[in-house]
């Protein structure tokens, strides 16, 4: 039995181009999509598997993509995060770790404490908006609220952030 | 008392963030590893596989010789490239020395792998491929590391001295094609899973070559305790270790579609149903009001809401899943959603999709051959 013969060259030459024209813009948004993973709380090993399971899928409904790639690719990662936990054969107690920060070594160690301590919704919005520099409209597509619901959720998670540094700069000085 | 941080000052050190950090050794190696990433290969298991030049010389030479030596050289090259033609294969179905739990852990039984027993050493440790098993949807091998590492229970391995295990970076599997099988599903650190074979692998049997360059000392990385960050490379031994076995891929079929499902404002439409006798893989799609609201504004949560499955045996004992999800498109067509299953047998099973889809009338029967 000899395998189908491959379609044309034409197709062939597009594909091909589609292809590095994808992967060129999945580079530009990777680190952003694994900075984004680890700050909703996934280890390394799987804010990366997320971000690389994100391609396939990104890659697969390409055809339904509408706007700018980075913030239609930034929207499946937290999907991806939100709704679909990696199952892996049961590992020992010990070995089943929380996700460290990814960002262990910071100038402001206290923001990033009072971060962790938001709800992962807050803190994705907070940092896709701020530390990512993405539009409210970016933001509330990606998280898939209303641009009015983006804004209250900013708001109320600069304010959960105020307090809580509020708070840790009181024990500070107890 | 210090004044109450200004919702000024919160923004600008959240946008000051970024370049007052660095990342820990292990995310940026886990960043250059996806800026490498290639869609190619990662997508590698989802075409179909070509001849390499090793067959193309076969088949070449075999058109130049005389007729006798043709039919010697067509069973030779069959012995290789075709095991079930040959009839070399290592069918011999048991448990071996493989616990249930390990067994259960992939959805399998010990009547459902075959016996391996190719073993390699290197730099003073040696890999034994105990079991494998193929069927249409996925591929499975049971690896033990100096004679551990499938035995008793999988939530104790990996505290003590001596447990090593495998990790997806440091293997490749490969067929006697030269077809490069990814990492899929549920894995571990002995048991894993792969890509489904292709074809001509899926159809004449599969001479698979597992090649291992690194073992991981699990245990170092447990005596961090928990929440501790580490890089992988103080806990990893590089080696090369090259595993063989021959497997044929059980049969998988497809099932004839259930009736759409309809619930308040969704309509549930199976798109493909396929089963082995291990394993169960839908696809459908959902369309109706309640998609439109949720591509409009609602959570993630509300799409776990939307499709949260769960299968049944005709007994009612819930079959344990692998891995669901959906995704939302943007342009206005309905939710696609999909979910691999591990069944018991053929049978008849009962899909429920939701948590709300539990009546009588919404859930449906299919029956695996």
């Amino acid at each position: 039995m000899v395998p189908p013969a491959s379609v044309d060259v034409g197709l062939h030459d597009r594909s091909v181009d589609e292809r590095r024209e994808f992967e060129a813009n999945f580079r530009l948004v990777s680190r952003s999509a694994f900075l984004l993973a680890r700050q909703l709380g996934r280890t390394t090993d799987q804010a990366r598997d997320i971000v690389q399971d994100a391609a396939l899928r990104a890659w697969r409904y390409r055809s339904t993509r509408e706007g700018e790639f980075r913030r239609w690719f930034l929207a499946i990662v937290y999907r991806q995060c939100r709704s679909r936990v990696p199952e892996w054969l049961p590992l020992p107690t010990g070995l089943e770790r929380a996700a460290p920060d990814a960002i262990d070594r910071s100038m402001d160690p206290y923001l990033v404490a009072a971060m962790r301590k938001l709800p992962s919704r807050q803190r994705a919005a907070l940092w896709l908006r701020y530390c990512d520099d993405l539009a409210i409209s970016d933001v509330a597509r990606i998280i898939g609220c209303s641009e009015p619901a983006a804004k209250q959720l900013l708001l109320r998670a600069r304010e959960a952030l105020r307090q809580r540094l509020q708070a840790s700069s009181e024990e500070i000085e107890r | 008392m210090k004044p109450v941080a200004s919702v000024e000052e919160i923004e600008s050190r959240l946008r000051a963030l970024p370049a007052a950090t660095s990342l820990t050794a292990s995310d940026e190696r886990a960043l250059l590893r996806l800026e490498r990433f290639d869609l190619a290969f990662a997508e590698v298991g989802r075409r179909g596989a070509r001849s390499t030049p090793r067959l193309r010389f076969a088949t070449v030479a075999a058109a130049i010789v005389g007729a006798l030596l043709v039919i010697l050289l067509v069973n030779t090259t069959g012995a290789y490239f075709a095991p079930r033609y040959a009839r070399i294969l290592a069918d011999t179905p048991g448990i071996g020395p493989i616990s249930g739990r390990y067994l259960q852990a992939v959805g399998l039984s010990g009547a459902d792998v075959t016996l391996v027993g190719d073993s390699s050493t290197s730099a003073g440790h040696t890999l034994k491929l105990v079991a494998a098993y193929a069927d249409g949807l996925r591929t499975v091998l049971f690896v033990s590391i100096d004679g551990k590492g499938l035995t008793g229970d999988p939530k104790q391995f990996g505290l003590h001295p001596g447990d090593w295990g495998l990790s997806y970076d440091d293997v490749t599997l490969t067929d006697q094609f030269g077809h490069s099988y990814a990492g899929w599903g549920v894995g571990g650190p002995t048991a894993l899973q792969f890509q489904p074979l292709v074809w001509p692998a899926s159809a004449v049997g599969a001479r698979l070559t597992l090649h291992v360059t690194g073992l991981w000392a699990m245990w170092k990385g447990a005596a961090l305790g928990p929440g501790a960050s580490f890089d992988p490379e103080t806990v990893t031994v590089h080696g090369d270790w090259n595993l063989h076995a021959t497997v044929v891929a059980e049969p998988s079929h497809p099932i004839a579609l259930p009736e759409p499902v309809q619930s308040d404002g969704a309509v549930y439409t199976f798109t493909s149903v396929t089963a082995s006798h291990a394993t169960l893989v839908v696809h459908l799609t959902i369309s109706g009001p309640i998609t439109r609201e949720i591509k409009s504004s609602a959570t993630p949560d509300a799409l776990l809401g939307l499709f949260s499955p769960r299968v049944f045996d005709a007994e009612g004992r819930e079959m344990q899943l692998q891995d669901y999800g959906s995704e939302v498109p943007r342009n206005g067509g309905p939710v696609s959603a999909e979910m691999t299953a591990f069944i018991t047998g053929p049978g008849r099973y009962r899909i429920v999709l939701a948590a709300a889809l539990s009546a009588p009338d919404q859930q449906r029967w299919i029956v695996v051959p």
